[in-house]
Order: C-alpha cells, then structure tokens, then sequence
C-alpha cells in the first residue's frame, strides 16, 4: 500500500514534481519556463521550491549564463521516488473506489 | 491524510498534464526560433543566389568563380545563423543538458566531414560552360541545404519524431526543385524551403502551452 506524502500532496508542488520528473535525470529545467508552465508567480513558485528543496527532493542551482542570472532545477532521487509513490497511492484511491463491492 | 477519489482523479490529472506539456516544451520550445532564423537565412540566401549578377564572365574561371559571390552572401548569413543559434541554445531553452555541448560539436564535425569529402572530390569535378557551372552549384545548394536536414532526421530519432518529419519533407522539397524546376532552384529554395522552415517555426511556436 502505497502512502500519501503531505509535502508533495499539494496541486502546485505536485505538478512541480511531475514537471521535473519528466526530465531525463541529466537534465535541468530553467525556472522561468517552470513558472510559465505551472502558471505561477515567481514568488509562489520560490516558496514551493524551498519546502522541496529543505525536503531534498529536488536540487537548485543558481549560476550565470553570459550576464543573466539562472536557476535550474532538478529532482533528486528521493524526489523520484516520492513522487512515484504518491502517485501509486492517488491510483490505489482511484481503483479503491471503482472495484466492484464484494457481498 | 485523507484524500477521496474524485480529489485524487483531479490531482492525477494534474500530473498528466503537466507531465505532456513538460515533454512538448522540451520538443518544441527554443526550436521555434530557430527554425524561423534559419527559414529567414534560406529565404534571403536563395533570393540573393538567384539574383547576384555574373560580374566575372569571360575570366577563364568564370564558371567557377560566378559562385564565388553568392558562397560568400551564404558564408555571412551561415556565421550570422550559427551566433545566433548559439545564443538561443546557450540562453533560451528550457532545459539545461549534459549533451548541450555535444550537440553543438556535432554540427561543426558534420560540417568538417562535408567540406571534407567535396574537397577530396574536387579534381575530379569538371566544369565546362554556363549550363553546367549552374548545375553545379545548383546540385552544391542541394547539398548544403540537405546536410542540416540529415541532422535533423539523426536527432529526432534520438530526440524528438517530428524532427524525423520535418528532416525528410524539407529534403524532399529540395529534391523536387533540383530536378523539377533546377533553373529556378534558388529561388524554390528561398520560398519553398526558407517557408517551410520558417512556417514550421511558427507552427510549433507556443504550441507546447497547450493542453
């Protein structure tokens, strides 16, 4: 039985963990793009990514390219595999209810 | 933690839409631009091509040397795409990768190969009257112009399909004009392929935002 994790069980952070772990564990997202995906403000977006990050499901590094200041993200193993798991858990919610009551 | 179903349907959801316009942003975003520059690049290259006047006729190399001054326009719109695209890769994508550089090497290398093989063939090329100096540097247009399609193809198998398509139907294009409409080529060139290019670009641009 898969558990719910109440760090990642949020609709914003969830969708944060599904965008980084559609990344090749090599790659990195640019925070710009992640904020138009989600369709968040920098500022809920930093939030979101510091609880992950205290949480270490997912890296930050913030460099420069050329002039500009970048921060890339991506996610940890950990992340991985407790964004798997949550996921599992909303599925077994799911079929719980659609499997045919015995008696 | 308590979730229901209906509150557990709507989080999945959720993460299978982000999850598509995660994998369409990676395939498409940053692309866009670039295939609207190099589009550009082919539609001014192929006009200019088609329309520099002969200056050097009765030289004893004229035919060869009439392709000097367009290979020299080509030379500065190629330098100018290749700052460009670097700049776009470099600035632009939405994903940094261990392979950036590798991908970058990749088209010089494909270059040096080709440059490469057409000077190794060179001695063997004969090139005798106006009829045949056009086909030649007709048939070199075609082949500039089908190395970065052979890339394309290489990388969407790798990467991304659509390039395998976009890769093919470009080489395509340019085929029927080299031996449909050859005394036009450049300027098939400029229109069908810079357009189909730059079409191309505007086509996949933004479309990753949608659902």
């Amino acid at each position: 039985m898969s558990k719910i994790d109440e760090l990642i069980h949020q609709p914003i952070r969830l969708r944060l963990m599904a965008a980084l772990v559609a990344l090749r564990p090599s790659e990195q997202m640019d925070f710009s793009w992640l904020r138009d995906l989600l369709e968040v403000t920098d500022g809920n977006l930093g939030a979101h990514l510091l609880k992950l990050e205290n949480a270490g499901y997912i890296n930050v590094e913030k460099t420069f390219v050329g002039r500009r200041p970048k921060t890339f993200l991506s996610s940890t193993d950990k992340g991985r595999a407790a964004f798997h798991e949550n996921v599992e858990a909303l599925k077994e919610i799911i079929a719980g209810t659609e499997r045919p009551q015995a008696g | 933690m308590n979730v229901g179903p209906e509150e557990a349907r709507q989080m999945l959801q959720g993460v299978e839409d982000v999850t598509s316009r995660t994998k369409k942003m990676i395939a498409y975003a940053g692309g866009d631009i670039l295939f609207i520059v190099w589009g550009i690049i082919w539609f001014v290259g192929g006009i200019g091509t088609h329309f520099i006047p002969v200056l050097v006729a009765g030289h004893p190399q004229s035919e060869l040397l009439n392709g000097m001054l367009p290979a020299c326009l080509w030379a500065v719109l190629v330098a100018a795409g290749i700052i460009i695209s670097y700049r776009v890769g470099r600035n632009d994508m939405p994903t940094k990768c261990s392979y950036g550089k590798s991908i970058g090497l990749m088209w010089w290398f494909l270059y040096l190969f080709l440059y490469l093989w057409i000077a190794l063939l060179f001695p063997f090329i004969r090139i005798e009257g106006q009829r045949a100096s056009h086909m030649f540097w007709t048939h070199m247009g075609a082949i500039a112009a089908t190395v970065p399609m052979f890339a394309y193809v290489m990388f969407g198998l790798f990467f991304d399909r659509y390039m395998v398509w976009i890769g093919l139907g470009v080489t395509a294009l340019m085929m029927v004009g080299v031996y449909v409409f050859e005394p036009f080529f450049y300027l098939w060139m400029a229109f069908v392929g810079g357009g189909a290019l730059a079409g191309t670009g505007l086509l996949i641009r933004n479309r990753w935002k949608q659902p």
